[in-house]
């Protein structure tokens, strides 16, 4: 993806950036000098399997790091919001599931320790 | 799925309040930032006093939901197998029940499943909550940004910066480190534990990407120039690390335990369904340097200051990395890593245990200090010495369990390692006499006899063979043979 040609950003008032982020990978382009650019990148780094610098961006990141001269290749854009619903487990169903592990183990009583582990 | 802090907390007082012989749940000194209490659990079976400690510690990090569902269900699965007299699998990896009566009744396991409650809320809070959230929920004053990485927090290299490590509470790594080291009362819970309970081994569970981690994190780890200490590095900088190029010291018995371990690890996982955990350290996952991590600085500890025990500190990266963050972080279906993960940790808790430490301190209240130094200062200086070292923590869980299942055999080992620490007191003027090596042969006999392992069995002869050409000597040579003479590989 070609860089595209962006005005000098304004600050953002936090909260301004819409509701989504992105996932990608950073790319050092020729205005970029050192070797050790990506140590100083400034971006929720997430692990990437073929060594890529990969980061979960913010609009905000996008902007700056496009205008330092960084080519940004975004792969997927993700909304900001929580949890979705369905993946949280229901008291309902947790009680169900606890019940089921522990169901008869009430009294059970405790096996016999080896006998040097007692205590005496 | 995943569980509430509410319903993760109400598993640990259940356990405690069903199996109180087995169970007891603990409330943490320091509250979250946003004044929730944080509760650890202890498990331990059969009596006796001072034990070797693990602590498993889960959820620092918000948004890696998984870890602390595993983590109580691995508890669970535990006190159930236990109680049961059952063992325990998961997919391809078994434990016998014989495994989990002896890892219940030779450690305390502890576990901190949610060491971030606030961040884990505000990851399901529906209204405003972001799931991607990763830090604690502290308000940084002065800012409009909240929350402090409590894993970068640690009084360990504390203000030194990298990639994924900043002093900035709005920097976009999410990695703010704090204002001071332990700052945050989620991260002093970790140092409370291990100040007053004996952990001897800590893992703390991330995610993702299928790595299991060992120190260093700030820099390159390297085994061979003991000058380069981190106690010499500034700290508190807000800089990147001095001097450039910079690789700190490991002695070279830790780090062949660190790698031996975590390949026992690995290898668990694999039998799962397969799956292959890479082992790494911690500096490698982002090729630069994090700083106040949990798993160095609980290593970091007896380096700091002699009179601490030493903690092997180890992270886990649970999950495989989909090219996806947000099914990378919270899986749709989390169930088979969780598997991958609980196997993972039971195979380090075995790791964990040390019949010597445990017949010799624990049962019969010797102290074994003269055998460890040998072990420190003497065999683990070469590398056929640690190949000892290696093939001892390699048959000492499945012969623990035949020993502990009879007590004359509880009672020749403890006579036996009563003589090994004379010895070792002595060893300048011992001599290994015909008559120590003839009972050692005959335990050795006895303990090949009745285990159907034959890698085992292979091992026991390889001891047998070198006590046998043992006999008459003093243990200053017997030491050095073992120093120079490395056991023939088991590839059976």
């Amino acid at each position: 993806m070609k860089r595209p040609k962006m005005a000098k950003s304004q600050q953002r008032e936090p909260g301004s950036s819409p509701n989504v982020r992105f996932e990608g990978t950073v790319h050092a382009t020729r205005s970029i000098k050192g070797k050790d650019w990506a140590n100083s990148l400034d971006v929720d780094r997430v692990p990437d399997s073929k060594g890529r610098i990969k980061a979960i961006l913010s609009i905000d990141d996008c902007v700056r790091l496009l205008e330092e001269g960084f080519e940004l290749r975004l792969h997927r854009a993700q909304k900001i919001g929580p949890l979705d619903r369905s993946l949280i487990v229901t008291d309902k169903a947790f009680k169900k599931w606890i019940d089921g592990q522990l169901s008869g183990m009430k009294d059970k009583p405790m096996p016999e320790p080896f006998a040097e582990t007692r205590d005496t | 799925m995943y569980r509430t802090v509410s319903q993760l907390e109400s598993v640990m007082g259940i356990l405690a309040a069903f199996f109180p012989d087995l169970c007891s749940r603990v409330e943490l000194p320091n509250r979250s930032i946003q004044g929730r209490p944080i509760y650890a659990l202890r498990m331990r079976a059969g009596g006796g006093g001072a034990r070797r400690g693990v602590l498993l510690v889960g959820g620092m990090h918000a948004r890696e939901l998984m870890n602390p569902d595993a983590i109580v269900e691995l508890m669970l699965d535990l006190a159930l197998s236990y109680l049961n007299e059952t063992g325990r699998s998961y997919g391809g990896a078994s434990w016998s029940a014989l495994d989990v009566k002896i890892m219940l009744e030779t450690l305390d396991i502890w576990i901190l499943p949610c060491a971030n409650p606030d961040g884990r809320e505000f990851v399901m809070q529906q209204v405003g909550g972001d799931r991607m959230w990763r830090q604690n929920r502290r308000d940084n004053p002065g800012t409009p940004c909240d929350g402090v990485d409590l894993n970068r927090n640690s009084d360990f290299v504390w203000g030194v910066t990298g990639p994924a490590t900043s002093c900035n509470p709005c920097s976009s790594t999410r990695s703010y480190l704090g204002p001071t080291p332990f700052s945050e009362p989620e991260s002093k819970n970790i140092e409370y534990l291990c100040d007053t309970h004996n952990i001897k081994v800590f893992a703390d569970v991330h995610s993702f990407s299928e790595f299991v981690l060992y120190p260093w994190g700030h820099a390159p780890t390297q085994t061979t120039d003991s000058t380069k200490v981190f106690t010499g590095l500034a700290t508190g900088t807000c800089a990147p690390l001095t001097p450039a190029g910079y690789k700190e010291y490991m002695t070279p018995r830790d780090f062949s335990r660190y790698r031996t371990v975590s390949q026992r690890v690995a290898d668990r996982i694999r039998q799962v369904r397969g799956r292959n955990y890479v082992l790494k350290s911690v500096f490698e996952v982002y090729n630069g340097t994090t700083t106040g991590s949990c798993s160095d600085y609980v290593y970091s500890r007896h380096i700091a200051n002699a009179s601490r025990n030493k903690t092997y500190g180890f992270a886990f990266e649970t999950g495989p990395n989909t090219g996806d963050n947000l099914l990378s972080f919270q899986p749709t279906d989390p169930e088979p890593i969780k598997r991958d993960a609980k196997a993972g940790l039971l195979a380090l808790i075995q790791q964990s245990i040390c019949a010597i430490d445990f017949i010799g301190t624990s049962l019969f209240g010797l102290s074994v200090q003269s055998i460890r130094t040998i072990r420190d200062r003497m065999l683990a200086n070469t590398e056929a010495g640690r190949g000892w070292i290696d093939l001892f923590e390699r048959v000492q869980f499945p012969l623990l369990g035949i020993v502990l299942s009879d007590r004359t055999l509880t009672k020749e080992a403890a006579t036996l390692v009563r003589r090994v620490k004379t010895l070792a007191t002595q060893h300048k003027k011992a001599i290994v006499s015909k008559e120590d090596v003839e009972r050692g042969i005959a335990f050795l006999n006895e303990l090949a006899k009745r285990t159907t392992d034959k890698k085992v069995k292979i091992d026991i002869s390889t001891v047998s063979r070198f006590l046998k050409g043992s006999g008459g000597q003093d243990v200053e040579k017997v030491i050095a043979k073992l120093g120079k003479s490395k056991p023939a590989p088991n590839k059976k």
